[in-house]
């Protein structure tokens, strides 16, 4: 009995020593759900927080994650050999989103390629504008409010802007590898960054003029 | 220091070499590093949704996994996997199939098929192609024929008296005229190609006649075009087609099958193997015919109204024959 506990918990091991990219190329070729299930709970916590962060929605989020991993079953046979599985994952994971969202009519109808002011994409002006308040309206709530707010307001952007800004931030993910995900130039990711940047501040600064620093 | 380089470097996007020779750079500069402090302070103020900072901390998690969701997943695909697959039209093609010489021959005999089915089309086509160039030729010798015509008011007509009486002499009248040069005009492409020995001026033919009858009838035959043989004079003399006739009469066509003792055969001209014949007439027109019948009143344009390749005993008769037919009949 010991020695199968043992053998299992080796299994285990051998499994968490390997890269992503190997789990589902075995998966992929040999069709071991054990290597499935691990790619699943690699990504349990962090692809379901960043598809609460995207829909807003727990349950939503939960459907999407199912259908994303889904799809990685399927298209298994299209994943190339030495390709990142990450960026991978969260292409699949944004584009289930993004229909999961349009299915249920919250889909905020914005262009993709949105115009953005030159104030926005300018780096040393955007800087100025996040620092310029020194602590600013929102520092003077408490955590767990000002995090409500932070909340609300990412949730309050544009959708491409908000993709963006969740993918770099909050996801730890690479210029190149947003770019890739979205398959929009590393310049455009940039911008977007800025854009969101800029918008978040102006919402702070708009904030403080309705009293919300005042709470 | 570059601003957007400092964004990067609070964003967490500079990495390895780079993001250790900016933080070298912001120790050495003071108010660059006091400015990238508040970027990195006024992003937290900002961005900060109480997750990603003490994000295992499962008493501020507000974005937790549902308990159980990896076995769900799991579970949902494995039913996936379980349902029979939906046959698309690819899944019936097998991944390899072994050798066998069955599906060679399968493949031999539509290849075959294929070529089989092109190769008429494609010898109709040079065939069109072909009967285009001898209406070509044709033409051409109209013109030499027409220029005769208006220097002389007759079409060339060679009289026993002038060495060389048999028909191919008016390829070489022509050329005396100046008004044909090349050898291979005489020659209908349909009957592949022919050595290009040049045309004869009138008295060497004559020579030839005499003195190289081979030669003579080697001229003769390399010619493949029929001529008008001309008309029987009311005095009975065989004589020439005036050029200004009101009437649209034949002047030249592919050669009518014959032999060598002088008959003209049954059929269609052999240099389109039977299938019919191109006819240049009097008013410059090309055309192609079927059959030997040219007009209402001219059934045969190879015989004569008497069933002969010879003169024709009216205007409205005309009769083409072979070069290596006489003028007079004989």
């Amino acid at each position: 009995m010991m020695k199968a506990l043992d053998m299992g918990t080796e299994a285990a091991d051998d499994l968490a020593r390997e890269t992503d990219e190997v789990l589902l190329s075995r998966y992929r070729d040999e069709g071991r759900s054990a290597d499935f299930e691990e790619l699943v709970r690699r990504y349990e916590r962090e692809l379901f927080r960043y598809l609460v962060r995207y829909t807003g929605e727990h349950s939503l989020a939960e459907d999407v994650f199912q259908s994303t991993f889904l799809q990685v079953h399927l298209k298994r046979g299209l994943y190339e050999d030495g390709r990142p599985f990450r960026p991978w994952l969260y292409s699949i994971a944004t584009h289930q989103a993004v229909d999961a969202l349009r299915k249920a009519g919250r889909h905020p109808t914005l262009s993709l390629d949105q115009r953005l002011s030159a104030g926005e994409t300018d780096a040393g002006a955007l800087i100025d504008v996040l620092t310029g308040d020194g602590d600013g309206p929102i520092a003077e709530l408490e955590e767990r409010e000002r995090a409500e707010w932070v909340r609300e307001s990412i949730a309050r952007l544009p959708d491409n802007l908000r993709q963006t800004l969740i993918l770099a931030y909050h996801q730890d993910l690479k210029y190149r590898e947003i770019a890739e995900i979205l398959k929009i130039p590393v310049g455009t990711v940039k911008s977007r960054l800025h854009a969101a940047l800029s918008k978040l501040a102006e919402m702070a600064r708009a904030s403080r003029l309705d009293g919300g620093g005042d709470s | 220091m570059n601003a957007q380089d400092m964004i990067d470097y609070a964003l967490g996007q500079m990495e390895g070499p780079a993001r250790e020779r900016f933080e070298r750079a912001l120790a050495a500069d003071p108010s660059s590093s006091l400015r990238v402090d508040r970027l990195e302070a006024a992003l937290v103020r900002l961005l900060d949704d109480g997750e990603r900072v003490g994000a295992e901390n499962d008493d501020y998690e507000l974005h937790r996994p549902p308990a159980g969701l990896v076995s769900r997943t799991v579970g949902l695909v494995a039913e996936a996997r379980s349902k029979p697959k939906r046959k698309a039209l690819l899944d019936f093609v097998p991944a390899r199939v072994p050798f066998r010489w069955a599906d060679v021959a399968v493949a031999a005999s539509i290849f075959l098929a294929g070529v089989l089915t092109l190769l008429p089309a494609m010898h109709r086509s040079r065939e069109g192609t072909d009967r285009a160039a001898c209406g070509f030729n044709l033409q051409q010798i109209f013109v030499g024929l027409m220029q005769y015509g208006n220097r002389y008011g007759v079409y060339p007509y060679a009289s026993a008296e002038s060495g060389s009486p048999h028909v191919g002499a008016f390829a070489a009248m022509l050329h005396d005229e100046d008004l044909l040069h090349d050898a291979s005009t005489l020659n209908c492409p349909c009957t592949g190609p022919c050595p290009n020995a040049g045309i004869p001026d009138l008295a060497t033919l004559a020579r030839w006649k005499d003195q190289e009858p081979e030669r003579y009838q080697g001229f003769m035959d390399r010619t493949d075009y029929a001529y008008n043989v001309g008309y029987r004079l009311p005095t009975g003399r065989p004589g020439p087609i005036p050029a200004g006739l009101q009437a649209t009469i034949p002047l030249v066509s592919d050669k009518s099958p014959f032999d060598r003792a002088g008959r003209i055969l049954a059929g269609n001209s052999p240099n389109h193997d039977g299938r019919g014949q191109n006819v240049v007439f009097s008013d410059g027109h090309v055309s192609w015919h079927p059959t030997r019948r040219v007009s209402p009143v001219d059934d045969d344009m190879f015989l004569n109204d008497d069933d002969r390749p010879a003169p024709s005993v009216h205007l409205r008769d005309s009769v083409l024959v072979p070069s290596s037919f006489r003028f007079d009949g004989r």
